[in-house]
């Protein structure tokens, strides 16, 4: 219980300040597109620079918090996630948003994203040591299983055409095979400087899902009435807690498999959203309903997303390894004031890393406060007329593209790749998929061919992948995971039929 | 198939085809070994997409989105000229300016004062929180 | 001669401050710094802080901020910088030897070393060879002789390749004539953990991240001509017998693109030593475990030349 000892730390005004603002300055950033997690922490760090470690940390991890739950904002309000944790929320929280439950969908996101976010920063306070070694059993190949079975979701998410769905998130492997080949080093369908870089996952986010909005409200903007308002939406916060905590599967469901998400190694945190969305899917009564506007959907997706902030620390603080893309910008903010990670972190600055946790914890509760509170203006935003809203997103995710790498190509792939997806959605195709793809093309191949090398070295590849407890739960759950895809694909036909 | 042939499965089949001759006859087999294996994934998919019984291609009006994609696209092309702040307030008050409800556009000077002015806050608002406030650099050029 | 090297450097600023009357102010405004990789990352936090006291009057005179442009493994940011970037002084890029030297031997880059003007170098970051803790092997010696027993069995990891720490396996590939497997990780921070994690024998990584990591792992040697000071303890490649010089020390410092004024690079070369040596800064590099080695302008040019030619006749069989 030795955190409860340092919330003396927290509770200066200073720091209070600190939280605060660094809560509320998250959640506007996270909600405009473009501004993911990862930059917000990383625009922060240089601020932090002349500031005391401690007070560095707070704010940053008051940043980490509430970015994560804002990004969810722009999802449900104008369907463009802030960050690639929020596009499960974007399916039903923007079908909400259009059925006029903008408000209700808004409190269940940040009830949700409060419980787990608490859930996770208690996995933090009190399993660090025995999550910190099973983080370690994480290799190579324990990633790539990881990444497959997040590939096997693919073909599941968008129920209209399993071939389109597929199609769209080979289109997402592809992508992400641009650019250098992960071990050797060569380029790859560099057809102009411009694809030097490859495609970045969030320059792909956003123009996936920002430029397709945009040419949306441009196309139907004289044909289209304003945007219905029904009386529903003004669900009391009453209602909505009782709402999310009647939802216990979806919410438990939500943050286990975010904590163990965020202990994963790399860039393992960005699917957590879109995981819990997944199986709380298979085995919700509700099932039907995903996709159309389901309350459960949300609390999943953001339970699970603010979850992995916690646990995402864990080898982070104890390893030096982020569980998070996130967590690793983190982990240049620590060092930056001369706080080294390592197993002696806790005894060696006991008062800088117990008050940064302590501090967390409050932030996940102003989150729930300052996030409460902006839903109930969530309907000026959606007053905006659709020509303002517009070139609203676009210049927004123009900015948020270019300051992601500084550079203009970014710019350029953001518009293409967005545009086609506008045209690619007239066909039935869909934008989550290919985030997907994008998201899990570099881990797995990485992990392939890092595994590959490493167990031929070691005699056989094969058997490297295939042996270990880790590995022979994640290719059952793999085989599982496809086997119920094909059998609710079935099963859904039949009743259609 | 269909009665008739979906635009959208031309175009997906020629685009499978482009990947597939990209990464088979462009690429050698050790570095484009996943490339392949997608690629062929897709263009079996792409076969099966021809037998798919799926809803038609939605119809698109080129005519109102047409003119939105030209002043976006040379917004893009000249931020690297202009700068994003200027750029900006250009794109802004020309794309308001051109998509008006007809209802809006009684008093023109009134809507056409209206929109300068938002255009205007809207940039300074966006100088202030990321350049001033977050000192994030922006694509330069004379502003 | 003398005499006309005078005459000559007087009528060069006197041709120079009637051509370019705006240089004679500079620096005028603040002055960026292009990092060739993400932020957060180690170069991208020295930069910060080698650059803390620029401001000071008698330093350079002006703040400078970081632009970071990461992407291909840093070539997105040098290639921009050697082709893009303004050649007023108003923006100076980091380098990283040997990376940036390797790539662009092995790459069809848009700069080398001749289009780039150093400027100074404030850090040097040694690669050390590291295994995990619970390894059986204590010395390099040890380590050499189960790779002779197995061959391609020793995996060693690195940041990718083309870095330096890919430089040092190659080294020590060569010079010990084991037959040893790289692996090239994502970056850093993944390279290792793969030797934390026990997933590769060994691995080439900084010397300040393996400092800091050192209850997780053994440090068996470093990859330098003389040991350092914050590992006393630990021998050099060449003490343990196996012949590896300094070529893949991480050099990080500042230069400017071909084309930028004389003036404003002398400006420059005669400040930024006294900056990156400035009380808090150093005080600053300690405390955050970041090497410093502080060069002038003409010995990072020494060193640039050395490591090219090297680097060439190392690479040749890898392209």
């Amino acid at each position: 219980m030795e955190f409860l000892n340092y919330f003396d730390n927290v509770f200066t005004i200073y720091h209070i300040a600190l939280l605060v603002g660094g809560t509320f300055a998250g959640i506007i950033l996270g909600a405009l597109p473009g501004l993911s997690p990862t930059m917000s922490v990383a625009l922060l760090i240089p601020f932090t620079f002349h500031m005391k470690p401690e007070s560095g940390l707070i704010l940053l991890g008051a940043m980490y918090t509430a970015t994560v739950a804002g990004g969810a904002i722009s999802a449900i309000l104008v369907n463009v996630p802030g960050a690639p944790a929020n596009i499960a929320t974007a399916l039903d929280g923007h079908k909400m948003a259009q059925d006029g439950k903008a408000k209700n969908a808004l409190h269940y996101c940040f009830i949700s994203s409060f419980v787990g976010g608490i859930f996770g920063v208690f996995i933090l306070i009190f399993f660090t040591p025995p999550l910190a070694a099973l983080s370690l059993k994480f290799m190579s190949t324990e990633m790539f299983w990881v990444a497959i079975l997040g590939i096997t979701i693919i073909a599941t998410l968008d129920s209209k055409s399993v071939i389109k769905g597929l199609l769209s998130g080979l289109f997402g492997l592809m992508l992400a095979t641009i650019g250098e080949h992960p071990t050797n080093a060569v380029e790859r369908f560099v057809f102009t400087d411009h694809l030097e870089s490859g495609v970045h996952i969030v320059v792909g986010l956003i123009g996936l899902f920002a430029m397709p909005q945009v040419w949306n409200l441009l196309e139907n903007f004289y044909a289209k009435k304003n945007r219905v308002f029904s009386a529903t939406g003004d669900a009391t916060l009453t209602q909505s807690f009782k709402l999310v905590f009647s939802k216990l599967k979806a919410l438990s469901i939500g943050s286990i498999i975010g904590s163990v998400i965020g202990i994963i190694p790399g860039a393992g945190g960005q699917i957590a959203g879109i995981v819990a969305y997944d199986q709380s899917k298979k085995v919700s009564t509700n099932r039907e309903n995903y996709g159309k506007g389901e309350p459960e959907a949300i609390i999943a997706a953001e339970s699970a997303n603010n979850s992995m902030v916690g646990p995402s620390l864990i080898p982070l603080l104890t390893l030096s390894i982020p569980g998070s893309p996130t967590a690793a910008v983190l982990l240049g903010g620590l060092l930056i004031h001369g706080i080294f990670p390592g197993h002696d972190i806790f005894t060696k600055n006991p008062e800088v890393i117990w008050t940064f946790i302590d501090s967390l914890i409050i932030a996940q509760i102003l989150m729930l406060i300052i996030g409460l509170f902006l839903s109930r203006h969530s309907k000026w935003i959606m007053k905006v007329p659709d020509n303002y809203m517009a070139v609203g997103i676009l210049l927004l995710a123009v900015f948020g593209t270019y300051s992601i790498q500084n550079n203009y190509s970014d710019v350029l792939i953001m518009f293409i790749l967005g545009t086609l997806m506008y045209f690619g959605s007239k066909a039935g195709f869909s934008p989550v998929p290919v985030v997907l793809g994008l998201i899990l093309g570099t881990m797995t191949e990485e992990k392939f061919l890092l595994g590959n090398l490493i167990g031929n070295a070691k005699g056989s590849s094969f058997q490297h992948f295939t042996s270990g407890t880790i590995n022979i739960v994640l290719i059952s759950l793999c085989i599982a995971s496809i086997v119920y895809g094909v059998y609710s694909s079935r099963k859904s036909k039949k009743i259609k039929a | 198939m269909n009665s008739q042939i979906k635009l959208s499965t031309v175009i997906v089949t020629l685009f499978g085809a482009f990947l597939v001759y990209s990464s088979f006859i462009l690429g050698d087999s050790e570095n484009y070994l996943f490339p392949r294996l997608i690629s062929a994934t897709i263009a079996i998919l792409t076969i099966m997409l021809w037998f798919e019984k799926g809803e038609a291609d939605k119809s698109t009006n080129f005519k109102d989105l047409l003119p939105g994609i030209a002043i976006a696209s040379a917004f893009i092309l000249l931020l690297k000229i202009l700068g994003f702040y200027l750029a900006s307030m250009i794109v802004f008050f020309t794309l308001v300016m051109y998509y008006t409800k007809p209802m809006e556009s009684k008093d023109f000077w009134r809507v056409l004062l209206i929109k300068l002015g938002v255009a205007f806050v809207f940039t300074f608002a966006l100088y202030g929180l990321f350049t001033l406030l977050l000192k994030v650099h922006t694509p330069e050029g004379l502003f | 001669m003398k005499i006309i090297n005078v005459t000559k450097v007087a009528l060069l600023a006197l041709a120079s401050m009637m051509l370019l009357p705006v240089q004679a102010d500079y620096p005028e405004k603040p002055i960026g710094v292009m990092v060739a990789y993400g932020p957060g990352g180690a170069t991208d936090f020295q930069a910060r802080i080698a650059t803390l006291a620029s401001g000071n009057a008698d330093l350079i005179g002006q703040p400078i901020y970081i632009l970071n442009k990461p992407g291909a493994g840093g070539r997105t940011g040098w290639n921009w910088f050697a082709s893009e970037a303004s050649k007023d002084g108003y923006m100076l890029g980091s380098y990283n030897v040997p990376h940036f030297i390797a790539q662009s031997i092995v790459f069809d880059t848009k700069y080398n070393i001749n289009n780039l003007e150093p400027i100074g170098n404030w850090g040097a970051d040694p690669a050390v060879l590291i295994v995990g803790k619970d390894s059986p092997f204590n010395t390099v010696g040890e380590l050499l002789a189960h790779a002779e027993a197995n061959p391609g069995a020793v995996t060693i990891s690195g940041a990718g390749k083309f870095v330096g720490h890919h430089i040092a396996f190659l080294q020590f590939a060569k010079a010990s004539g084991a037959n040893l497997t790289y692996i090239p990780a994502s970056g850093g921070v993944d390279a290792l953990r793969m030797v934390k994690a026990g997933e590769t024998v060994a691995g080439f990584n900084n010397l300040s991240d393996s400092a800091r990591s050192a209850a997780d792992l053994k440090i068996l040697a470093v990859a330098d001509l003389a040991r350092h000071e914050y590992l006393p303890d630990v021998p050099t490649l060449m003490e343990s017998g196996v012949d590896v010089d300094d070529s893949s020390v991480n050099f990080r410092g500042l230069m400017v693109p071909s084309g930028t004024p004389q003036d404003v690079i002398d400006y420059l070369a005669s400040r930024t030593p006294a900056m990156f040596n400035e009380g808090k800064t150093q005080g600053k590099m300690k405390s955050t475990n970041s090497p410093s080695r502080v060069m002038s302008r003409d010995e990072v040019i020494a060193m640039w030349n050395e490591r090219q030619a090297y680097l060439t006749e190392l690479l040749a069989g890898l392209k």
